[in-house]
């Protein structure tokens, strides 16, 4: 178990600069997640952290222990990778006990530890296959198993269930959590899928162009996105975003379309006349009666049914929303809807930064 | 009925072209066979395809201690012949392992360490077997002489490996780039050296490159001519391919015993490709991963 700390890290290839210094505190045995879109930097970061990458400026610290030249191998971390990287000459018993071999641990013991961790991912009755022997998800235990076995101070996990097929993808994304738990050990989980990172992580990092755009937990990462990319990453489908200008009509607040459309905004600290973007979750759309107050004309162009809810795809005005509905819909072209409380999240369109209530 | 028309010309065609090239590569070494086996006085005949009469003279000629030669008793090569034999085989091994230890950590730094001047000094290697072996031969025997290695097993070997480490340093270069690094980057981050990686976890997996390699430098060196020609002029050294053409003396040329010897030496190569061929596997890469 350990901290992981990186302070200003940065990483060039020539004169491209793909990660301009990050600042992230991992916490000992925390489970935290890597996220953002391909190229984002998220599996450079990770492999600067094991070791396999060089540091281009910044520094890494395992435990208070500054780490930028010391070898991987010194570093006491193990690491799942998304293509398993099984040796695929050695046995699954072999496998998961390389490591504890090179550290001249004694037979019986490496025996002991590897049966150990076997009977943790249900590998006992495989310990004697070669890797071509297994299955897709067998051959990710194995990988798991050979990072468990040596008990290090941190994992590292890049994409580790991204090739597996959807169904063994759920289960093992719940087996991993149960397995990170189980054993406490610091945890560090690439991914691009944002219901393992959501699911997964105390705490998710969101990185975008090889910046960080916002650390949180899950929860308040969706509660409260820190900025437009955010708010657009994190949730599926995504947040609606309806452009807007913030009007002030005596103490009342709301932001207005270029077509009309008014939205009331609560107490935002915004002038008069600040280009916002208004975002508002599909979840926090409600279908209502047309006297509601509130009541906003959505003109329909497609529902889609996903069987426990529905995905409304309509028009506020000219702005395209999604809205997502717990109940089946009937085919109809319009109905209405209102903005559920504390349903708006504000965002200055200059900046893309979230705007907090006053 | 029409697809049969149009893919009966096509099977022809293919027989055709199989059985030519089995002519091709097999025709030369029946004959070299039948004449090993007919009598010298039937060789000066007109040739036929299999022997009117067989005789194992040039193999007695070749393996007793005297044997009969158009009614003579004559002294049998065999002491040159083996001599030879064992300084084919001798100077062929050696040149294969050194080939193949050389390559096999060679190619690994060409492609994974990071070091200046690295794809130059690689294209520098390969580019020197585009020189014709004639063109060096001069230089390369006064530096011979200058080192003493004339006639010895070491200078043999050391000629051969600068021949033959390029082709087999560029073979297992792209088995290196083929293999992915993921493998070497789990075994690091397991407690590995660099060594300790490529012996256990590269070179294993790149057996087939390895045979690969071994076979051919085996097989250039063991059908080597001009190089032991000049290199190898005494039986200390001297290997088949030049002692063989040897049995022309002033008065008569032994097409029997040129043959028959020629016949014995194809066994080693055969014997080695046969034995090998059975780990040239493929799918050793297979449950690495996905």
């Amino acid at each position: 178990m350990a901290t992981v700390d990186i302070r200003r890290l940065v990483k060039r290839y020539g004169a491209e600069e793909v990660i301009h210094g990050i600042d992230l505190s991992i916490r000992d045995g925390e489970f935290i997640s890597l996220i953002g879109a391909s190229g984002c930097g998220k599996s450079t970061l990770l492999r600067m952290i094991a070791g396999l990458e060089d540091i281009s400026g910044g520094t890494i610290s395992i435990d208070g222990r500054e780490v930028n030249d010391m070898a991987p191998k010194n570093r006491d971390i193990a690491m799942v990778f998304q293509n398993y990287a099984l040796y695929p000459h050695l046995s699954v018993a072999d496998n998961m006990g390389f490591s504890l071999k090179l550290r001249d641990v004694p037979k019986p013991e490496i025996v002991r530890a590897v049966r150990e961790a076997a009977d943790l991912l249900g590998l006992t009755p495989y310990l004697d296959r070669m890797p071509k022997a297994l299955s897709g998800g067998q051959r990710q235990r194995v990988a798991m198993g050979r990072a468990i076995v040596r008990k290090p101070r941190v994992f590292l996990f890049d994409e580790p269930l991204s090739n597996l097929d959807a169904k063994l993808r759920v289960q093992m994304r719940t087996e991993i959590k149960a397995l990170q738990r189980r054993l406490g050990t610091t945890s560090i989980y690439v991914t691009h899928d944002q219901i393992e990172a959501m699911t997964m992580s105390d705490r998710i990092v969101i990185l975008n162009g090889g910046r960080v755009e916002q650390v949180g937990a899950p929860l308040d990462v969706y509660d409260r996105p820190a900025n437009l990319f955010v708010a657009t990453f994190i949730g599926s489908p995504a947040m609606n975003l309806i452009e807007a200008t913030a009007r002030r009509d005596g103490d009342r607040l709301f932001a207005e379309t270029d077509d009309g459309l008014r939205l009331p905004l609560a107490n935002y600290p915004v002038a008069e006349g600040t280009a916002v973007t208004v975002g508002i979750r599909p979840e926090h759309l409600n279908f209502v009666t047309g006297e509601t107050a509130g009541a906003l004309s959505l003109a329909i162009d497609l529902i889609e049914p996903t069987g426990h809810e529905t995905h409304v795809f309509g028009r506020l005005g000219r702005h395209q929303v999604v809205v997502i509905h717990s109940e089946r819909v009937a085919e109809t072209s319009s109905a209405f809807v209102a903005i559920g409380p504390g349903g708006i999240h504000l965002f200055d369109r200059a900046t893309g930064q979230r705007i907090e209530r006053s | 009925m029409r697809s049969l028309i149009s893919t009966l010309p096509g099977r022809i065609g293919t027989v055709l072209a199989v059985t030519l090239l089995v002519a091709w590569s097999l025709g030369p070494i029946y004959w070299s066979l039948v004449t090993s086996l007919t009598p010298p006085l039937n060789l000066l005949g007109a040739p036929s395809l299999w022997p009117q009469q067989i005789t194992f003279e040039h193999y007695a000629k070749l393996f007793g201690a005297t044997s009969m030669s158009q009614g003579n008793a004559v002294q049998s090569v065999w002491p040159q012949f083996s001599a030879a034999l064992a300084n084919s085989l001798i100077t062929s091994i050696l040149a294969t392992i050194v080939t193949v230890a050389i390559a096999a950590f060679g190619a690994y730094a060409f492609v994974r360490l990071e070091f200046p001047g690295r794809d130059l000094l690689f294209v520098a290697v390969v580019a020197t077997l585009a020189i014709p072996a004639y063109t060096v031969m001069i230089p390369l025997y006064r530096l011979m002489i200058s080192l003493k290695l004339i006639d010895t097993y070491t200078g043999i070997t050391l000629i051969y490996v600068s021949a033959f480490l390029p082709l087999a340093l560029w073979l297992m270069r792209s088995v290196y780039q083929a293999m992915p690094i993921s493998l070497e980057e789990a075994a690091w981050l397991d407690g590995a050296g660099r060594i300790y990686t490529l012996v256990h976890i590269v070179l294993p997996l790149s057996a087939p490159g390895l045979i690969a390699s071994a076979i051919l430098t085996f097989l250039n060196a063991w059908g080597q001519f001009m190089v032991p020609l000049v290199f190898s002029p005494t039986l200390a050294t001297k290997p088949l391919t030049v002692l063989i053409p040897e049995f022309v003396t002033r008065n008569y040329i032994d097409f029997g015993l040129m043959n028959a010897a020629g016949i014995l030496a194809i066994i080693p190569p055969v014997l080695l490709v046969l034995f090998l061929n059975r780990y040239l596997v493929s799918g050793l890469m297979a449950g690495a991963t996905k």
